[in-house]
């Protein structure tokens, strides 16, 4: 999972700077994001991906889960009669792909929603403690990071036999959360010494409504961009689960199992795991360049335009 | 360019170059290689082998090469008949006498017979292998299959007698099948604990036609032919297990011309061999067989029937509502059959006159009512009393035939108003929730042995209350035990398959399970090789026969028996195309 | 320096018992023991029970776990039901083809993403900048063993002049020169590696690129253009604080890396410790699984070690502790 991680824990490696809260500029965030060509593709693509999976039932020509003719129909090439071709059990790709996109998209928003909710906590948690338990805590993330991430998931799916949606959304977050940590801790310890979080605590504001009032506006221009990140990780590794043989319950369909259902005749049908690895590509790359132009747009130092 | 981009494209190119340099083409004069001698054979091995020694052997991988490196008594015949010793081959035993009572055979074994070591074959090598065999410390697999002997004595230096506890059909079988004769002086002072660790449970030395030449863990086992060996050498020189992760990998070794052999063709590779100027497909008999198992008894509370499959009329009903045809047809395209019963075509007992149910759907919806589920409330699921007709089914994601056969089922059970959900878990989640009953159905496969009369340990009523066998679906009925009884006891042939019909025919109306699939299998085969002598209980009981067509060898033919021996140094091309 | 080494040390070794620890409970959870049945032909309860008792699994948890650990505190990693043989030595094999898979990837992908990185900074905004760029996301889009897959049919169905499978070849191997083994190996490698080192590139041309232009603005730059130092001067000064972002990356991308090639090494059949790893959980194997991924996280912990090491080398402020 090289390129997972990897732009997962990059986001953190932008280093604090003093920062204006939002509010004023999500006008010019708005500008400057339709201004870039790049952006404005990339919006538009994820646009059209989340009509196509919300519309699923009315885009899609079959049921996604009706076996055909388990023996006529059966994996055939893409034509017009079902433009993605069949899968080995005779059900229409095309379909298959729109509604895999619901679960693929619903389980990554979800998974990425827990991750950012558990990272932010922790990480805040930590900032905001004493050294001593801000020590231990981090400990303990820096000893998940450590674990590939792929390897973990694995065995907890395989370890727990048949893993349900809920549960897989659960799995995924739970494991995704401890860079986002790393990013809020240092983030907020850049913010405690600051006088206006100084004064709301001597003020008596408890630590908890010191966060949501002071804090997290002040950081969640970054918390998008992993936020993000964190989508476009969880669609990635859904993916490479299913191809390792663990993920969604048959016969749901979502990206990724789609995939594993031809992965073991790729050279021959190809068209089961293309098509749907085309959708995770394009929307991959549609959040990494959403994720970009939100990171330049939110970052009051921009760089020059060409 | 930069620096590394450059060493890369440089690196490319000359692999390139280098593999347009292999020397594939057949040789042009038959010259040297008149003789059918010599080649190199390299198997894809879909998995690895986990101890080399046949009594400890727990893998489908260590037994291939158990069988080629080490030697039975006798060998089961084509025929794979398990009465008497009709159709058994001399192996190590040149000849053997019966008893007059029957109840002892003396082997005499071959007097040229020798271990790969030099040292000659003694009867005090039979004796201490079947001690080995039936040790409660080295805990052998095959234990409970020779249990039957009683002792093995010895008459002198060349003759070994088997003493059994009663009289019956199989006595030779159980003698000769299950065991391979292990050298004393190697093994004899190593303590049963430490077998397993043992420098010879990774190098053996055998008295098979192939000897062991070397092992590097998770890519490659050879083995090479003893060319003194008293039965004749092995006809190839040298026979390479590559070993692949899992099928895919293994059947991309052969596509690449890396394997000149895989044991499993799927159907929807058949195009692709075909349109292969190398390969060619080579069908065998098989003796696998899979089937849907129901849970007699309740997962929760083992005392209880089970709620839904616990009733015969359900369990009928759900058989009658699969279109097995078509999921045969579906999933092993012409590579599978459906099966008459928990056998094979192949085994000796097969009958196909037993009575079978028949696909009907109609039927089955009216079985299903009069039993009482009906669907009151319209949302597609019979219910009675409240319950659904629901039950989970578990299939291991390793075997991609069971997985497909799952989503069939649920697909087709769904129409007869049956919510079946799949639980798909790892062979070995799996294999514990078989082994402690804690499933509603499950898509079994089995392996099954030569004789007929070993569905008594997967559905015999001793089995179900023992939870020592697999009878994991705690089936029991009494007139198939005694069925099945006198067909082990009947000592003649004819009388032993009416038992067994009658058996089947039990099993058949009770419907513990749903017969599935009965594969016919077909191998991917380099054309060069002349492939002989496969038996449906072991592909590779041949292979010291395999030869390649003289006129037909590549580079990796030409190795030749001396691994220091290679030819020119630029070898690096994959041999053939 | 040497409490600070003694220090991170300390901390590493805190980490690997913490991982230790989870592998343990994640383990002994699951369903199943390395004593069932493992190829469908029916394992005997009695069988099974002798199995247990002989690797002490039959033993409460908690005394297991301390076992355990002790265990792994002497350096002692035990006996894999699953291979047959010392789990060490199942390592020795494995280790050192990660190793070596895990270097040529990240020289590859390090080197050529930083000289990337470089050139596109320097030409920002130009053609080659954007369309590089994009085609650099691109690539960093694309699922890992879908790339390997891509590459598999290319090079195995399509145009076959790269071997697909193994370390090194089949039969030759053994009689080669050691000039020829060497060769023969890094042909073996060229796939792999290319897949692993292809995503990782993506991710570090643009970070490279992001850290050198930010860098770009800062005073010191511009003071050094101000005192006529050429642009490559400018550039060594510039680049020597772009550096260590990326640096830090380095020290991230191991976990990532060995995640990656668990794919990898399945698809092309390369026999290293995620290969190993996968099988052993499928097999319940708990002491190879523990062993690989207590390797690993001893191996992040080194990755991140080198890299404070060289941050601090880099940047003097960071020197002292």
């Amino acid at each position: 999972m090289g390129a997972t991680v990897v732009a997962e824990s990059a986001g953190e490696l932008t280093p604090p700077r003093s920062r204006t809260p939002l509010g004023g500029p999500a006008v010019r965030v708005g500008r400057e994001l339709r201004g870039h060509p790049r952006t404005r593709v990339a919006l538009a693509l994820l646009a059209g991906l989340v009509v196509a999976t919300v519309g699923a039932p009315l885009l899609a020509p079959h049921d996604p889960n009706a076996v055909l003719d388990a023996v006529a129909l059966k994996s055939l090439p893409p034509s017009l009669a079902h433009p993605f071709g069949t899968d080995p059990y005779s059900r229409d790709v095309l379909s298959r792909v729109l509604f895999g996109g619901r679960v693929t998209l619903g389980v990554a928003l979800l998974a990425a929603a827990v991750t950012m909710g558990v990272g932010t906590a922790y990480g805040a948690a930590a900032a905001l403690a004493g050294p001593r338990t801000d020590a231990a805590l981090m400990r303990v993330v820096d000893a998940m990071l450590s674990l590939p991430r792929v390897l973990l998931l694995f065995a907890l799916v395989a370890l727990w036999g048949q893993v349900t949606v809920p549960l897989l959304v659960l799995f995924l977050g739970l494991t995704s959360w401890f860079g986002v940590s790393r990013l809020v801790r240092a983030e907020v310890r850049a913010l405690r010494e600051r006088e206006f979080v100084v004064a709301a605590r001597a003020l008596g504001g408890g630590t908890v409504a010191v966060f949501f009032r002071h804090l997290l506006p002040n950081i969640a221009a970054p918390l998008l961009v992993a936020g993000t990140l964190a989508v476009r990780n969880v669609i990635l590794l859904e993916a490479g689960l299913s191809f390792l043989g663990v993920g969604v319950p048959h016969p749901l369909a979502s990206w990724g199992s789609v995939i594993r259902d031809g992965a073991d005749q790729v050279a021959v049908h190809w068209w089961i795991t293309v098509f749907p690895g085309l959708a995770i590509v394009l929307t991959v790359l549609a959040l990494d360049a959403l994720g970009d132009g939100l990171r330049e747009a939110l970052d009051p130092r921009q760089l020059p335009r060409p | 360019m930069r620096p590394h981009l450059l060493r890369l494209l440089a690196l490319t190119a000359t692999s390139a170059a280098l593999a347009g340099c292999g020397d594939d083409r057949p040789a042009a004069t038959a010259g040297n290689d008149s003789s059918a001698v010599g080649g190199t054979l390299v198997i894809a091995a879909p998995a690895e082998a986990d101890i080399l020694i046949p009594a400890l052997v727990n893998s489908i991988e260590g037994k291939k090469v158990a069988d080629m490196v080490f030697e039975p008594l006798a060998e089961i015949g084509a025929s794979l008949n398990t009465v008497g010793d009709e159709g058994f081959q001399p192996r190590l035993a040149e000849r053997w006498t019966w008893a007059p009572d029957s109840q002892s055979i003396a082997f005499h074994l071959n007097p040229r017979a020798r271990w790969h070591d030099g040292r000659p074959v003694r009867a005090e090598d039979v004796r201490f292998t079947h001690a080995l065999y039936v040790d409660p410390d080295v805990a052998s697999p095959q234990a409970p299959n020779v249990s039957d002997i009683d002792s093995v004595s010895v008459r002198d230096s060349l003759t070994a007698v088997f003493w059994f506890k009663r009289r019956f059909p199989e006595q030779f079988f159980t003698a000769v099948y299950h065991m391979h004769v292990l050298p004393k002086h190697l093994l004899g002072d190593t303590p049963a604990a430490a077998l397993k660790s043992a420098p010879f449970a990774r190098q053996p030395v055998g008295t098979g036609r192939f000897r062991f030449s070397r092992w590097t863990p998770s890519e490659r086992l050879e083995l090479v032919a003893d060319t003194a060996h008293y039965r004749g050498r092995a006809k190839l020189d040298r026979v390479v297990f590559s070993i692949a992760p899992d099928f895919t990998a293994a059947t991309t070794k052969l596509f690449a011309g890396e394997a000149d052999f895989f044991e499993v063709m799927r159907p929807e590779q058949m195009p692709e061999l075909a349109r292969n100027a190398s390969l060619k497909a080579v069908p065998y008999a098989g003796l696998d067989v899979g089937y849907m198992l129901f849970n007699m008894r309740d997962a929760k509370a083992g005392a209880r029937p089970h709620p839904v499959l616990g009733d015969v009329a359900v369990r009928r009903a759900l058989t009658m509502a699969l279109d097995r045809e078509t999921m045969v047809r579906s999933v092993l395209d012409s590579f599978g059959m459906v099966p008459l019963g928990p056998h094979v075509r192949a085994t000796s007992g097969a009958d196909a006159s037993v009575p079978q149910i028949a696909y009907d759907p109609a039927r089955a919806a009216a079985l299903l009512d009069s039993a009482g589920w009906r669907d009151a409330d319209g949302d597609g699921v019979r219910e009675k009393a409240g319950r659904p007709l629901a039950f989970r089914l578990l299939v291991p994601n390793s075997s991609k035939n069971r997985v497909r056969y799952g989503v069939l089922i649920q697909d087709q059970l769904k129409k007869a108003g049956v919510a079946v959900t799949i639980e798909e878990l790892d062979f070995n989640a799996f294999s514990e929730r078989l082994m402690t009953r804690r499933f509603d159905a499950a898509i079994d496969a089995r392996h099954l042995d030569p004789s007929p009369t070993v569905i008594k340990q997967s559905w015999g009523g001793q089995a179900a209350r023992a939870r020592e066998s697999s009878n994991y679906g705690s089936y029991a009925n009494a007139r198939f035990d005694a069925a099945i009884d006198s067909a082990s006891a009947a000592t003649d042939p004819a009388r032993s398959r009416t038992f067994l019909r009658q058996a089947y025919r039990t099993l058949n109306e009770d419907a513990p399970a749903v017969w599935l699939y009965e594969p016919r299998m077909v191998a991917g085969a380099h054309k060069r090789l002349q492939i002989t002598g496969m038996r449906a209980d072991a592909w590779w009981a041949g292979i010291a026969d395999w030869t390649v067509a003289p006129g037909q060898r590549i580079a990796r033919d030409r190795l030749g028996l001396a691994s220091a021996a290679a030819p020119a140094p630029v070898r690096l091309a994959n041999g053939s195309r | 320096m040497g409490r600070y080494l003694a220090g991170r040390v300390a901390q590493a070794l805190v980490t690997v018992a913490l991982v230790a620890t989870v592998t343990f409970v994640l383990l002994h959870l699951a369903p199943g023991d390395p004593c069932l049945d493992i190829e469908g032909r029916g394992v005997s309860a009695e069988l099974r029970e002798r199995c247990r008792v002989a690797y002490g699994l039959d033993r409460p948890l908690p005394e297991q776990y301390v076992r355990y650990l002790a265990a792994l505190a002497r350096g002692d990693l035990g006996w894999s039901p699953s291979l047959q043989e010392p789990v060490r030595s199942a390592l020795a094999r494995a280790l050192p083809n990660t190793l070596l898979l895990m270097g040529a990837a990240l020289a590859l992908a390090f080197g050529a993403g930083i000289a990337m990185g470089v050139a596109q900074a320097r030409r920002a905004g130009s053609l080659l900048d954007r369309v590089s760029g994009s085609l650099s996301m691109a690539v960093h889009a694309l699922p890992d063993f879908w790339l390997a897959t891509i590459l598999l049919l290319v090079f195995a169905y399509w145009i076959p002049i790269l071997p697909v499978t193994g370390t090194s070849d089949d039969l030759v191997y053994e009689s080669l020169s050691p000039l020829g083994k060497v060769a023969d190996r890094l042909y073996h490698m060229v796939l792999p590696a290319l897949t692993l080192a292809l995503l990782l590139f993506a991710a570090v041309a643009r970070h490279q690129r992001a850290a050198l232009l930010e860098v770009a603005h800062e005073d010191y730059v511009r003071t050094a253009r101000a005192k006529g130092l050429g642009e490559r001067g400018v550039l060594r000064h510039a680049l020597r604080n772009a550096l260590l972002p990326v640096i830090t990356l380095f020290g991230l991308a191991m976990p990532a890396l060995v995640g990656g090639a668990v794919f990898v090494e399945r698809i092309f059949n390369w026999p290293g410790m995620g290969q190993l790893a996968v099988t052993a959980v499928t097999r319940r194997d708990y002491w190879v699984v523990t062993a690989c991924v207590v390797v690993v996280s001893a191996m992040v912990a080194a990755g991140n070690l080198l890299a404070d090491l060289l941050h601090a080398a880099a940047d003097p402020r960071l020197r002292d502790r």
